[in-house]
């Protein structure tokens, strides 16, 4: 059991790294950039814009410092904040989603639970299909696949 | 089995539902019981220094927080005392001297200076700092040379400052909506100090904004900064004419989603939204004492021609496809009569000028144009494609317009929608032939739309130049002794302009608002300006 969720952990790490890779250049390669609006953008101003994001490095270096940076737990600059850190943001913003994913739960595994036991006695058909559509029941078949 | 069951289902939804409604005072009575205004501004801001911002919902905050030279009158839009409590403009219109109020104070408590003008003025113009609306401070003498890198000595910029209530400025050329800009927060001052104390003049990544570091010159001070979740500020004690701020707070909501802030307003969260969403409007419209507020606005929304490109390169095709589009049913039909139709890109109204009309919905002349051209009837047409950046409202406006044009003159334009950057990157790059495009005015000047179709305009996108157009834009227009002659030269231009038709005219936008009857001082313009100095809340309005 141990050396599986080991092996699977391991495993992991290849597939994130190729998808960190992956997501970096195709964004890099996307027309547009992050400083394009419906005004224009003097060269001038963009190049003082991309010299502050480091955008003005080689792709290579950019690539590599990321990398660096995301090993350290830095996920950078906001492009769309200027100011904040990414690392802020979702400070910011986890504990709204978690406050909202318990009571998501909450209700799931409220109604989910009290017509589990009905459906489960296999008396009444339909609370059987009610249980069904019910997210808690839904929860627990996804873990069993 | 099944009754217990069904039963403590329906328990667990009642105490769930009992859980989720709150009781209790809503926020617009108790706002209008403690003037508090609470206002649904779009999105969260991207920030708050005025020297890098470049939004609305950004603007209204900033707005609160800092003032300008002037600011705009809401009624009239004319500019009035803000920091400076007056100024003079030489005769030949080449320098303004503005007087700065002694009582004019940081929220710190330090006195707002004409250095302070300098400072921030050369912040803002600094190419390091890459601030998008530097052009605001062109009209000066070298800031465009000093903020496009050409010259490096600051000094060499018409801003100086005579003593510390004097602020000397130096124009380029006369430019009659100059004190006007002064209203923009890209030429407002910060707080040198402050700003030094949490990195360089033209960092961009400081955290001096953040509500225990701010220190504005405005009406209002920032107190709360929830990200997502709501913005805070408080009247400011500092302010020089504090006296004539009725709101105690403001309270700004990221209220994102169209929907549920109509939501909030209806039950009473909200004084004021940002938008209605569209298949509310019939609703409200009938509705007596309605709350929906409409009223035109200073942006104008438009196709690009791409003059280059046959068969747009022929102004009688050009003027086809815009003779043949019948403004005042698209306007009935797909805009649920929201917008008012263009015939010009100068927006009607704009401080008293209005767009000459050189054409208007004529099928015959249409057609008779796309013969001369060499496609009577549509035959040998090439076919033409219409870029829109992906969004329903410009899908609908798009498939309308190919339809016109279609049963009109018998041609087929094919559509194309893209995601919003990829079509910047198309529309900058002239890689199209009709492109969508919306303008909003910084300033109300006819100038302002006028210049986008010069031919080294960097938004012009079209292809289109006309030498005695920008002779007129440029060197008759700012020349003129009077604002009716200058609108004259304008009207001209804008007749040159429409007769060469490098776009097609469609709507003049319109602002859409729920406002609370509660709230007065917040009256309609065309710049769909606020200033919450006049704002006030009459608790005698029952609240909803």
């Amino acid at each position: 059991m141990w050396r599986f969720i080991l092996f699977r952990l391991l495993q992991a790490i290849p597939v994130i790294l190729a998808v960190i890779t992956v997501t970096f250049f195709l964004i890099r390669m996307a027309p547009g950039g992050p400083f394009d609006g419906e005004k224009a953008v003097i060269p001038e101003v963009r190049a003082a814009l991309e010299a502050q994001y480091q955008l003005d490095k080689p792709l290579h270096e950019q690539y590599t410092t990321y990398l660096g940076d995301l090993l350290q737990g830095d996920l950078g600059p906001s492009f769309k904040y200027p100011g904040r850190s990414v690392n802020e943001l979702i400070a910011a913003g986890l504990p709204v989603t978690a406050e909202l994913g318990l009571y998501a739960l909450l209700v799931a595994v409220g109604i989910g639970g009290h017509a589990l036991v009905p459906a489960r006695a296999d008396t009444a058909a339909g609370v059987r299909h009610l249980s069904r559509l019910a997210p808690g029941i839904r929860m627990g078949r996804h873990t069993r696949r | 089995m099944l009754v217990p069951a069904a039963r403590s289902i329906c328990l667990f939804a009642l105490c769930a539902c009992l859980l989720a409604c709150g009781g209790g005072e809503s926020n617009v009575a108790s706002g209008n019981r403690l003037g508090i205004l609470h206002f649904g501004n779009g999105t969260e801001p991207q920030g708050l220094d005025p020297h890098i911002i470049t939004g609305l919902p950004e603007s209204h905050i900033v707005h609160a927080l800092f003032e300008g030279l002037a600011v705009k009158n809401p009624y009239t839009l004319e500019p009035e005392p803000g920091v400076a409590s007056s100024w003079d403009i030489s005769d030949d219109g080449l320098t303004i001297i503005f007087h700065l109020n002694p009582e004019a104070r940081w929220s710190n408590g330090d006195r707002v200076t004409a250095q302070h003008y300098v400072w921030s003025w050369r912040r803002a113009l600094h190419p390091a700092m890459g601030n998008q609306y530097a052009y605001m401070l062109y009209p000066l003498v070298n800031a465009e040379e000093f903020a496009t890198g050409k010259i490096d000595d600051f000094s060499a910029v018409g801003v100086k400052a005579l003593d510390e209530q004097t602020l000397q400025v130096k124009l380029r050329m006369a430019t009659p909506y100059f004190i006007q800009l002064m209203d923009h927060y890209s030429t407002y001052a910060v707080h040198p100090p402050t700003i030094e104390r949490f990195g360089a003049m033209t960092d961009r990544f400081t955290r001096w904004t953040r509500v225990e570091n701010i220190v504005g010159n405005g009406p209002f001070k920032l107190t709360e900064w929830k990200l997502n979740r709501r913005i805070v500020v408080e009247k400011s004690p500092t302010y020089w004419d504090a006296d004539k701020v009725a709101l105690n707070a403001v309270v700004f909501y990221p209220t994102e989603n169209v929907s549920s802030e109509e939501r909030m307003f209806r039950v009473g969260q909200l004084h004021y939204t940002q938008t209605v969403p569209l298949d509310k409007i019939p609703v409200y419209r009938a509705m007596e004492n309605s709350p929906y507020v409409n009223a035109p606005y200073l942006g104008t929304y438009f196709y690009l021609l791409n003059t280059n490109e046959p068969p747009l390169d022929d102004v009688r095709v050009r003027r086809a496809l815009a003779l043949a589009v019948d403004r005042a049913r698209l306007n009935r039909s797909v805009l649920h009569g929201m917008n008012v139709p263009a015939f010009g890109i100068t927006p009607p109204g704009t401080l008293g000028y209005e767009p000459p009309q050189v054409f208007e919905h004529d099928l015959e002349r249409a057609r008779a144009l796309l013969a001369e051209a060499g496609y009577p009837d549509g035959r040998d047409w090439p076919g033409v494609e219409l870029k829109y950046n992906t969004s329903e409202s410009h899908r609908k406006v798009a498939v309308a317009l190919q339809q016109m044009w279609k049963d009109a003159l018998n041609i087929e334009v094919t559509l194309a929608n893209q995601e919003w950057k990829v079509y910047l990157d198309s529309v900058d790059n002239m890689d199209f032939q009709i492109a969508r495009r919306g303008w909003i005015g910084d300033y109300v000047d006819p100038n302002n739309f006028l210049d986008l179709f010069l031919c080294d305009g960097g938004n012009n996108n079209t292809g289109f130049c006309d030498p005695r157009y920008d002779e007129l834009i440029k060197e008759k227009a700012p020349r003129a002794a009077s604002r009716e002659e200058r609108f004259a030269i304008f009207h001209a231009a804008e007749t040159r302009l429409m007769q060469q038709m490098p776009i097609i005219p469609i709507y003049t936008y319109t602002s859409n608002h729920l406002i609370h009857p509660s709230v007065r001082g917040m009256p309609s313009n065309l710049m769909d300006a606020i200033n919450l100095k006049y704002v006030w809340l009459d608790a005698g309005e029952p609240a909803r």
